[in-house]
């Protein structure tokens, strides 16, 4: 709110109030303008949840660790709660019998989501091309940004989660996962993937 | 005052809450478990009652893959397995590989081998205390041990051009010398930071009301059970017993230089994590003599079927150009019928390979003798009945590296 | 380590007599072959040596023979499908000992949880990834696979991406 003119003790709403709050309101009823607070105020509170299985995990706590320093950007504490969290970062290689797992806590996490894949193993399944391992969580998530490496330098991962965040700045609505990932889901509900238990019983394939 | 719910008779009998055993699942997501692991406890109260474990959340089937990989390849397998020191688990394939084929590596790499080998040796141990104490619930130390842990992937990043996953040795020596100003950057840089760090840890943790309360007494093993459960590495000192790979059967230089083997009293977590400390403090005793000891000469063995040639053999003489394609193409080959077993002192414990070989530049059979797979064995025995809050100390102070559990 | 071990080997022919199969040394040091019955009795008796207990069982491993004869493209096969090796480990002494058995698929092997705490997982490693079979094993299920995978995965006949991979089906 503006200062209150020196003449005016009171306090009493005056006729240049009611044209700055309808001025206010104006420029809220322009379409993106809510949108673009909701994101601002998203991008800048992203909490991560790390799905950390294997060695990218230490390279993700190198990069919450104080030399990088992750909660300078919003992300203050890493939770491992789906329920807290927004960003999940698949850090590591996502076996099939850790399938259902990932899928579960991916759909515990409340709107809107991210997924950040680290990894090669999280991208592709990386070198493990064996009977055990899922080649790549996106046969199972809906993945944003992926980032390659063996491990990922902690720099890596920061650049992805930087491009996220102008990412989620620049959408031009309040998005929920489901609308960002709507070709990926068509694919998925088309039959691409049966579920991670028939590939279980059947001895490691999909 | 009258009571809002009237109860039955019934009822108060059923009120005696501690009586009802309730079934907890811890993990495999979850921020204590350190890796993937799942624990299946059954509490009655906040006493652990009975404690199953599950494993295999990370079981990407790495003895079946080396089977279609060459020996110099495998190496890459072996980066994976206890991830945070990885260059101990480089040696330790290479070493075992170096048996089978019967070839003697130079003293310059056995003694560079030492020095990384240590260098990982503290960061896996940083890995251990730092989040350790997370779990327990005192955050600070975690950012000191990472910073150190950020200071050893700055030398091994300068040696072998890679933080983490560096796959630096080779069958007969590693891939590459040393760059010039290695020593300087040990013995200015890192080891005093080392010893800071310890010292800091000491004065942090050792007399702490809180972290003694809830380590001291925790999670103890004794010597003979510890033995029976296939315990090696810190853990088993911490029960007392004094067997170190590197003392019982010298390997690498770990015959030259003078260390002492820090041993516990009572088993239990406080000793496991000061046992480590300890250890930090002889490993940078190593580091410190092997680099004043550090040979000159070749990184590699004068064995032309296994090492690459020199560049001029490569472009001046038809069999060097001959042995550089057959050792890139399809790599060394071993000897057929050969078995070996031999084992590093991991960071964890006893790490070996026991590889079987068809004559092939593949291996027939790769398999690896993880530390931390006998080690989390005995988690049942650690914990039941003690309370649900011990659990994460003992977890964690165990150092249960998935990667090497699962294989 | 081999130096160590060898007194042991003549206590232990004591001990066992004709039992023992061969005693051989090769890159992983002393190995001593025995039928697979008698394992049991001389991991007792390595166990109960008076001057190096080997009080150790550092692993349990298994290898299956199946494809040796093609790989290797020898005409002697191994003498059944699979062996078992038994790394035995004496911290007093230092000495380390190979106890190895053949078996054929099928055979159920005696379990050594009695005398070693160790073996219960190695074991289950060893049914789990061969299918072998150990009899008088507490409780001996799957530890890396899930329960309802019902293959053994280190079976040389088993592919390595699995039964069914995980390929893109082909538009």
């Amino acid at each position: 709110m503006r200062d209150k003119p020196p003449g005016d003790p009171s306090g009493r709403v005056t006729l240049a109030d009611l044209n700055e709050a309808a001025e206010m309101v104006r420029e809220l009823k322009k379409p993106g303008a809510a949108a673009k607070f909701v994101n601002w105020s998203r991008k800048h509170s992203l909490w991560p949840i790390p799905f950390g299985t294997a060695c990218c995990a230490i390279e993700f706590m190198g990069m919450v660790g104080s030399s990088l320093d992750l909660s300078r950007f919003g992300a203050e504490f890493v939770r491992f709660s789906p329920r807290q969290c927004d960003l999940m970062i698949v850090a590591g290689t996502i076996t099939n019998k850790m399938a259902p797992v990932l899928r579960t806590i991916y759909e515990q996490m409340a709107e809107p989501k991210w997924v950040i894949s680290m990894g090669a193993c999280a991208c592709t399944g990386g070198m493990f091309n064996t009977y055990s391992v899922l080649q790549g969580c996106d046969r199972i998530i809906p993945v944003d940004y992926y980032v390659p490496g063996c491990a990922p330098r902690p720099e890596a991962v920061m650049y992805a989660i930087l491009k996220l965040q102008e990412r989620i700045g620049n959408e031009t609505g309040v998005l929920g996962s489901k609308e960002r990932h709507r070709e990926a889901w068509i694919r998925g509900v088309k039959g691409r993937g049966r579920t991670p238990k028939d590939r279980l019983l059947r001895g490691g394939g999909e | 005052m009258k009571e809002a719910f009237p109860r039955s008779v019934e009822c108060e009998e059923k009120l005696d809450l501690c009586a009802e055993r309730m079934v907890l699942n811890w993990g495999p997501s979850h921020p204590a478990t350190h890796g993937t692991l799942r624990v299946i406890l059954t509490l009655e109260g906040e006493t652990i009652v009975k404690c199953d474990t599950e494993i295999g959340y990370l079981h990407r089937g790495l003895e079946k893959l080396a089977e279609d990989w060459t020996y110099n390849q495998i190496v890459n397998i072996s980066d994976r397995l206890n991830y945070c020191s990885v260059f101990i688990n480089n040696v330790g394939w290479h070493q075992a590989c170096e048996k089978l084929f019967g070839i003697q590596v130079p003293p310059r790499a056995t003694y560079l081998r030492t020095i990384m080998s240590e260098v990982a040796r503290i960061a896996d141990h940083m890995v251990c205390i730092g989040p350790n104490c997370v779990d327990i619930g005192v955050l600070t130390p975690f950012w000191y041990t990472w910073n150190l842990r950020e200071m050893a992937y700055d030398l091994l990043e300068f040696v072998t051009g890679a933080r983490m996953t560096t796959a630096f040795t080779r069958v007969g020596g590693l891939a590459a010398d040393a760059p010039e100003g290695l020593e300087e950057r040990i013995t200015k840089v890192f080891l005093p930071e080392v010893y800071r760090v310890m010292d800091e840890l000491d004065s942090l943790l050792s007399k702490n009301r809180i972290f003694n309360d809830r380590t001291r007494g925790v999670g103890a093993l004794s010597k003979e059970e510890a033995v029976s459960y296939g315990w090696t590495g810190p853990c088993l000192r911490a029960c007392g017993v004094a067997y170190d790979v590197r003392a019982a059967n010298p390997y690498l230089a770990y015959g030259d230089v003078d260390f002492d083997i820090p041993v516990g009293g009572h088993g239990d977590t406080y000793d496991r994590l000061f046992v480590r400390v300890e250890e930090c403090r002889q490993s940078a005793r190593i580091i410190e003599q092997a680099l004043s000891k550090l040979p000159d000469g070749p990184v590699n063995a004068d064995d032309k079927r296994v090492v690459l040639p020199r560049k001029d053999d490569v472009y001046g003489h038809i069999e060097g150009l001959i042995h550089h394609f057959e050792i890139v193409m399809f790599g060394p080959k071993a000897p057929v019928g050969a078995q070996c077993y031999d084992s590093v002192e991991g960071a964890n414990g006893e790490l070996g390979f026991t590889i079987v070989s068809n004559g092939t530049n593949k291996p027939y059979r790769m398999h690896v003798r993880s530390p931390c797979f006998y080690v989390f064995s005995a988690l049942p025995r650690l914990v039941v009945g003690r309370l649900l809050a011990d659990l994460p100390a003992v977890v964690a102070s165990l150092n249960i590296i998935a990667g090497e559990l699962d294989l | 380590m081999n130096q160590q071990a060898k007194p042991v080997i003549e206590r232990l022919k004591s001990a066992l007599g004709d039992k023992i199969q061969d005693v051989y040394e090769d890159a992983r040091g002393l190995v001593v072959r025995v039928g697979l019955e008698s394992v049991p009795a001389a991991l007792e008796a390595l166990r109960s040596d008076a001057s190096s207990p080997f009080d150790m069982l550092t692993d349990i491993t298994a290898v299956d023979w199946s494809r040796w004869a093609e790989e290797t493209g020898t005409k002697e096969s191994p003498p059944a499908r699979f062996s078992l090796y038994y790394n035995l480990y004496s911290i007093s002494s230092a000495a380390r000992l190979f106890v190895e058995a053949f078996l054929k698929d099928g055979q159920e092997a005696p379990s050594a949880t009695h005398l070693y705490a160790s073996a219960d997982w190695a074991e289950r490693i060893v049914f789990d990834m061969f299918g072998i079979r150990f009899s008088g094993h507490p409780d001996l299920r799957r530890i890396y696979m899930p329960e309802d995978f019902e293959y053994s995965p280190l079976r040389k006949e088993f592919p390595r991406r699995g039964v069914d991979p995980q390929d893109f089906p082909q538009e």
